[in-house]
Formats: structure tokens, C-alpha cells, sequence
């Protein structure tokens, strides 16, 4: 009986906490990827695209939410090769970067996930909209490690190149780095930064100075971890990297 | 005068026989003849403390039967409420692994479990094994509620899965432990975070401890986290850890 009156206050207390920590905190929307893919993998979340402001899209519209979910998917697939899968997410999406938290963070990284990207579409008719990015192994070293890039013509930018994909080599570089996979790494940050230049010089002229400094802050601590893994590959004997030479400043840089 | 001479002598018979008494077995039988007498002067007190000697093996025997009858019936009830919890928890324990579940929702799913007390425990740790990504942050908050009313068979809990050498668990689940261990001040469990930092030497002696082998990032972080909670339980009983 003793056991029972302490089990039930004990429940009224969890109740009361429950409802306070429903009613009283910012709800984070993040649901669960539909299918985070096997564990071991290096994966990319790809969330679903919506129509900006939450309205209900028309069928014409949804098909072209789809087109432009079908292209992210296979440019980033293209982008990642070998070095990471590609899992549609269904449903997931965040509504705000700060979504990403640290908590966020910690779970995208216990499962392996590299980057996660969703998109948005401001203006069907035009077709003009933005990219959301989140650098999981960025996070340690440059934080928030959110990005998110304005497109003119979403589903346009995504057909003319692998700019937009260019995330995936960058995070997957990072990720190699840090767990010292050096001679592999630097391959991957050289092809991200080559390939991401254009694209973040494109976002500045939007002038989104926060935008700019974050930029600004990922790609010096890019170049750095590019240096020290040059440094690091040709201590090994036979290197392709010890052909490298190094700029004036002694640093190591990717061939142009 | 010739007849008497001549006569022949009478043979003389006799009848009876011959009885040897011992002297001791006399005064033997003698005194037990007399013991009935002595017995009736014995004092009331003694027929009492007589018929306790004959009774206490079973007073003792009734006493102990009805201890054991009482722990066995806690314990029986004990069992009983168990089971009662774990077949309301089979209904929240799916819910909390629900894909389309958002964290705030796994975090209050969570709650509504950890209102089971320590019988909830075996689930959290399950979870935190084979759970979702939001599902995994409910079950370590869940942890902490419970953590907060009944520490005791948290930390014993989560001691078990710090012990495993054997792959039973993954980097994760260990790592989410020792973060669990050290806010719930468990200090009884400080020498066996400081066995499970110093064990993990390396990258690949950890490797053999856990059933998905972690990469140089993961092994880091959850040295980093071992660490740490060997420093947070070391703040509450310094030097007892040593």
C-alpha cells in the first residue's frame, strides 16, 4: 500500500513536470529521419521542401517540391560519392536554423551524419527560394555551422552544376581530418573550398553580413586544416603530397 | 542296640534355592522407588522453563516462518507491482520510438515513463541502445528524473553498462552512461569510471569493448566524457575516488 501512495504522488510529480516542460519551452521541430540508413555509414540527411510561410501547396507546386527534392538528392549523391549516403528524411524538416542546437548536433554526430540540407521555396511561381545546410563535423570548429543559401531559380541552380553540392565534399573532408585520416582528407577539403568559392561569393552579394563572417570564419579554419593535413600526410614516407610545395607564408594550399 | 548300628544313614534333602542380590543393583532399585516422592517437591518455575525447552524450537521455528512469510509476501508484492508497471509501460515504450516524433514529444514520452520509477531503467537503457535520435534524448532525460527520486539503482543500472568489456553496447549507450553517472553524482561508481578511462587506452583496445567500433572522433569524445565524469564525482568525495 506504502509502495502504492509513493508510486502515485511520485507519477502526479512527473505529470506536473511533464506539463510544464510541454507548455513552458520553444517546441523544436526536428522529427526523427525516416530512414537514417546503417550505422557505420557517413550519411547526408536530406530533408523534405516546402513552401515558405507553412501554406498548403497546389498539386502543380508540390510536383515541383518534388523535382526540387529529386534533383538535392541526386546532386548530392553525385557530390558525396563513396564517401557518404544519401537518406531521404520524409518529413523532417526544421522550421528555424537555431533548430540545430547542441543537442541536435550531438545526435546528428552519434549517428554519423555529415551535413543535412532542406530546402524552401519562397516564390513558386518564380521559383525562387533557399537551401538550408548543417556542417555536422563544422560545428567543433566554426559553430553554428548553418548555412543557408538564396537561390533566384531554385530548381535552375540545381540543374546547372554541382555548386549546391558542394557542401558534401567540404563536411566529408572535415570529417576525415579530424579522425586523422589525413592523406585522404585533403582531396576533399580542396575540392570543397574550390567548389564552394563561387558559391558563397554569389550569397555576399546579397549582403548578408553575418552570412559573410560565418563564411569568412569556416573557410579560414578550412585552409588551415588543409595546411596542417599536408603537414601531417608527407610525414609519411612515399607521400604524393611531398611533391606539394609550400606558399611563401610556409603554408600549404591546394593547387589552383 | 544292633538295629541302630546296623542303620543306614538318611540322606538329607534339601529344598529351596540360592539367590545372589548384587548390593549395587539393590540400592539402584531402591532409589527409584524413592525418586517419586522426590519429584513431587520440584517448584512450579521449573515445570515452566521445562515446557519452554520443550517448546522453543517450535516458538522459534513459528517466529522465522512468519519473518519469511512477510518478506516473501513484500517481495511477491513488490513482483506483482513490477509487472503491473511493465504492462502499462509496453504502451508508452512504442510511442517514445515513433520516427515521426519530435524531440519535445520524446522528451515528454520520456517522463510519462520515468513516472514508473526505477522499473523504467531497463527500458531507458534499451532504448538509449537501439532507439531513434530523438527517442535516445528522451531516454537519457528519463534517466536523470529517475536519477533525481531513486539514484540508487541508476547508478547500479548504468554501472553494468560501463563494466561491459564485451560489445553489449555501443560507444553511444556507454558514453551517454558516464554523462548520466557523473550529474546524478553517482559516487559510489567513481573507481569504476576511473577503471573505464584508464582501460580505454587506445583506439583499438576500446574498439574491442563495444559492439559498433567507434571512429578517432567517437573514441575521443567518450574519453572526453569518462574524464569528465570521473572529475564531477571526484568533486563530491575528493580523494575517495583515488
Amino acid at each position: 500500500m506504502f509502495l502504492y501512495m509513493v508510486h502515485s504522488a511520485r507519477s502526479i510529480g512527473y505529470a506536473t513536470v511533464v506539463m510544464l516542460a510541454t507548455c513552458g519551452m520553444a517546441r523544436a521541430q526536428l522529427t526523427n529521419c525516416r530512414d537514417p540508413g546503417p550505422p557505420e555509414a557517413f550519411k547526408i540527411f536530406v530533408d523534405e521542401v516546402r513552401v515558405s510561410g507553412g501554406s498548403v501547396p497546389t498539386a502543380s507546386v508540390q510536383a515541383k517540391l518534388q523535382t526540387i527534392h529529386k534533383f538535392l538528392y541526386e546532386n548530392l549523391r553525385a557530390s558525396s560519392g563513396d564517401n557518404a549516403s544519401v537518406r531521404d528524411c520524409g518529413k523532417r524538416y526544421p522550421n528555424d536554423p537555431a533548430d540545430f542546437d547542441s543537442t541536435e548536433f550531438g545526435g546528428l554526430d552519434n549517428l554519423r551524419v555529415v551535413l543535412e540540407v532542406w530546402g524552401a521555396l519562397d516564390n513558386p511561381t518564380k521559383g525562387s527560394g533557399t537551401l538550408g545546410f548543417a556542417l555536422i563535423p563544422a560545428h567543433s570548429i566554426a559553430p553554428p555551422a548553418v548555412f543557408i543559401i538564396s537561390s533566384d531559380n531554385l530548381l535552375n541552380s540545381l540543374r546547372q552544376g554541382r555548386q549546391i553540392g558542394a557542401f558534401a565534399p567540404l563536411v566529408s573532408g572535415i570529417s576525415q581530418y579530424q579522425n586523422r585520416n589525413y592523406a585522404g582528407a585533403i582531396p576533399l577539403l580542396c575540392a570543397g573550398t574550390q567548389q564552394l568559392t563561387p558559391v558563397l561569393s554569389g550569397q555576399a552579394a546579397f549582403g548578408d553580413a553575418a552570412f559573410l563572417s560565418r563564411q569568412q570564419a569556416l573557410m579560414k579554419r578550412v585552409r588551415e586544416m588543409t595546411d596542417a593535413a599536408v603537414k601531417e600526410a608527407r610525414k609519411t614516407q612515399g607521400s604524393p603530397f611531398s611533391l606539394w610545395s609550400p606558399s611563401s607564408d610556409g603554408t600549404f594550399v591546394c593547387p589552383k | 542296640m544292633a538295629d541302630s548300628k546296623t542303620s543306614l544313614p538318611h540322606a538329607l534333602e534339601i529344598h529351596g534355592s540360592l539367590q545372589l542380590e548384587s548390593a549395587d543393583l539393590d540400592a539402584r532399585l531402591k532409589k527409584l522407588e524413592a525418586s517419586p516422592a522426590k519429584e513431587s517437591g520440584k517448584s512450579p518455575w521449573m515445570w515452566v522453563l521445562d515446557v519452554l525447552k520443550t517448546l522453543l524450537p517450535s516458538i522459534v521455528l513459528a517466529v522465522l516462518g512468519f519473518a519469511l512469510k512477510d518478506s516473501v509476501d513484500q517481495a511477491l508484492k513488490e513482483r506483482e507491482i513490477q509487472l503491473a508497471a511493465v504492462k502499462e509501460m509496453e504502451t508508452l515504450v512504442p510511442d517514445l520510438q515513433k520516427t515521426d516524433l519530435d524531440r519535445v514529444d520524446a522528451e515528454a514520452k520520456a517522463a510519462q515513463l520515468a513516472a514508473y520509477g526505477r522499473y523504467a531503467i531497463p527500458f531507458f537503457v534499451n532504448i538509449l541502445e537501439v532507439g531513434n535520435q530523438n527517442a535516445a534524448v528522451g531516454a537519457e532525460d528519463g534517466l536523470r528524473m529517475v536519477a533525481r527520486s531513486e539514484p540508487v539503482p541508476v547508478c547500479n543500472a548504468l554501472r553494468a553498462v560501463i563494466q561491459n568489456r564485451t560489445g553489449l553496447y555501443r560507444w553511444q549507450t556507454q558514453s551517454s552512461a558516464l554523462e548520466v553517472l557523473g550529474q546524478a553524482g553517482c559516487s559510489t561508481v567513481c573507481r569504476d569510471v576511473a577503471s573505464f578511462r584508464d582501460g580505454m587506452s587506445s583506439l583499438e583496445n576500446y574498439q574491442q569493448w563495444v559492439s559498433l567500433p567507434p571512429l578517432q572522433t567517437e573514441y575521443e569524445r567518450v574519453s572526453k566524457q569518462a574524464s569528465d565524469t570521473f572529475a564531477q564525482l571526484n568533486r563530491l568525495k575528493p580523494g575517495d575516488c583515488k
